[in-house]
């Protein structure tokens, strides 16, 4: 298909789903409950207007940002470390599992309990969120190691440092960058959580408070903020990605050899 | 003839496994001379690789030892280079990044050196117009010039190959070998240890065959083969000698193949 018309289709697509729900909101279902995109619209203007939009934004997105960091540099350097050394490894695999397994979300109240109801619980919710899946796929990376290459990289002359340097962290990358890469909308979520649990301002906060009022229209608008982040967020990492594993054969060019 | 660079004095290899140890190498003694061409051929599972993996270091003799110029090698032998069958290029690293490897992390020349080096290498085989391409982007049979030559670049002494050509087609084989003697016939101080399944390539470019017994793998015989040098791999298997050596090669092999199975 062309680009032209696939963004065409697209568009219509997107406006028979905008048109559907102008349509049978009101005279179907109870608007109240629902909302109209009309209605949407016209609060998202009024928060843009008056700047508390961009107020909540820069909240949730500095939690988000600070406890990100965060959370990928540990998740990174505890990752490389603890699979890097195989008895280690072993011994700590099934809590590594076990860690993994907890509903995360599900620790954002003691988080609150822990860190207060300011910025601080919000950044260590994003910052647990990241490490979690940075520390994952770290791990998993290093240990799918291929070690036909070890081989062929000791052969030529590579010492440990090398070694780690030029064969484990390149072939764990593509592990590492996917842990690096979903953990960002995640770390927003998370933060956007801790919000909704106790908080006086962010992006969560007004969702939740919009909801108290039975505001529907601030609800949703809420829902298609984030939901507008995390789809630019998306596709600046998908560019991101195709950068940094530019070496890897596409799938389409893997069938043909 | 001079002392040898390989010695293999009573090396045998058993890998432990669950039901029971398996001896994949026996009692081997060989001697390997400076500037000879040697191929190793026998049944699958006897053992070559192992003998191979011996020689580099990345394997430890179970008894007796492999000496490199006399000397009991400790570890990765840094002398020796290594072309294996398995497609073993870094998927990471541009062609040209993969020949430069070596150099690289043995810290020769300054970045740029080394890249001239390189390029002259991948000119050598053709290869100067997909420097900057992936592993991927590459047939089998430009991967194993790749591979070939990411060994030659920093020059080692000798040079294991493991099958390099197994997994090509006919006509791309034939470009390798005539290839490989061909890059040999520029450094020819440099010793080849070079297993294959193929008996016309095992002869074409050896100057000894060596004839493994099935497992556990031994030497059953070592094949000379004086047919003069240039040779040219494209006609060389219609000499009446070539027929002949061939003859002798494969009777002891194929004895070796019955046993194996019998």
């Amino acid at each position: 298909m062309k680009p032209i018309t696939l963004i065409t289709w697209r568009l219509a697509v997107f406006l028979m789903i905008l048109g559907a729900w102008q349509g049978i909101s009101g005279p179907i279902v109870d608007s109240f409950w629902f909302s109209r995109p009309s209605l949407v619209a016209e609060y998202l203007w009024e928060i843009t207007v008056s700047g508390q939009l961009w107020h909540d934004l820069v909240l949730t997105f500095k939690a988000t940002a600070i406890g990100y960091v965060f959370g990928a540099i540990a998740g990174l350097v505890l990752g490389l470390l603890i699979a890097q050394n195989e008895s280690v490894a072993l011994v700590l695999k099934p809590f590594v599992l076990a860690v993994y397994g907890i509903p995360r979300i599900a620790l954002a109240p003691i988080f609150i309990l822990w860190f207060g109801i300011a910025l601080q619980s919000k950044v260590m919710m994003a910052a647990m969120m990241t490490f979690l899946l940075v520390f994952f796929n770290t791990y998993e990376g290093v240990r799918a190691a291929d070690l036909d290459l070890r081989n062929v990289a000791r052969v030529l002359g590579a010492n440990k440092a090398q070694l780690f340097w030029h064969v484990t962290i390149p072939n764990a990358s593509p592990w590492i960058i996917a842990g690096l890469r979903i953990s960002i909308p995640q770390a927003l979520v998370a933060a956007v959580v801790a919000e909704f649990i106790a908080s006086t301002a962010g992006l969560g906060y007004r969702m939740m408070e919009n909801t108290n009022l039975m505001d529907t229209a601030g609800t949703m608008a809420g829902i298609i903020v984030l939901m507008v982040i995390v789809v630019l967020l998306n596709s600046l990492l998908d560019h991101a990605e195709k950068y940094f594993l530019r070496w890897r054969p596409k799938e389409s060019d893997t069938k043909n050899r | 003839m001079a002392d040898p660079v390989i010695s293999f004095r009573q090396v045998s290899r058993v890998f432990r496994a669950q039901r029971g140890d398996v001896v994949a190498l026996s009692d081997l003694n060989l001697d390997i001379y400076e500037g000879e061409f040697v191929t190793v051929v026998g049944p699958s599972g006897c053992g070559k690789s192992t003998a191979l993996n011996t020689i580099v270091g990345l394997l430890e003799p179970s008894t007796g030892e492999v000496l490199f110029r006399g000397k009991p090698t400790v570890g990765i032998c840094h002398e020796v280079g290594y072309v294996t069958q398995a497609d073993n290029l870094f998927p990471w690293r541009t062609v040209l990044e993969n020949v430069t490897f070596g150099l690289e992390m043995r810290g020769i020349g300054n970045k740029a050196e080394r890249q001239e080096r390189g390029m002259a290498l991948l000119k050598r085989v053709g290869l100067e117009d997909f420097h900057s391409h992936y592993r991927h982007e590459l047939s089998g049979g430009m991967r194993q010039r790749v591979n070939i030559v990411r060994t030659l670049a920093y020059d080692p002494k000798v040079i294991l190959l493991d099958e390099p050509f197994g997994p090509l087609d006919a006509q791309t084989r034939l470009q390798l070998q005539d290839l490989l003697l061909k890059l040999w016939g520029e450094r020819r101080e440099t010793t080849l240890i070079f297993i294959t399944h193929d008996l016309t390539e095992a002869i074409a470019l050896a100057d000894r065959v060596v004839v493994m017994t099935a497992r556990p793998g031994r030497i059953r015989e070592v094949v000379k083969v004086n047919l003069r040098r240039p040779r040219d791999i494209y006609t060389i298997h219609t000499d009446p000698k070539f027929r002949e050596i061939y003859d002798k090669v494969w009777a002891h092999l194929a004895d070796e193949m019955r046993q194996a199975v019998a």
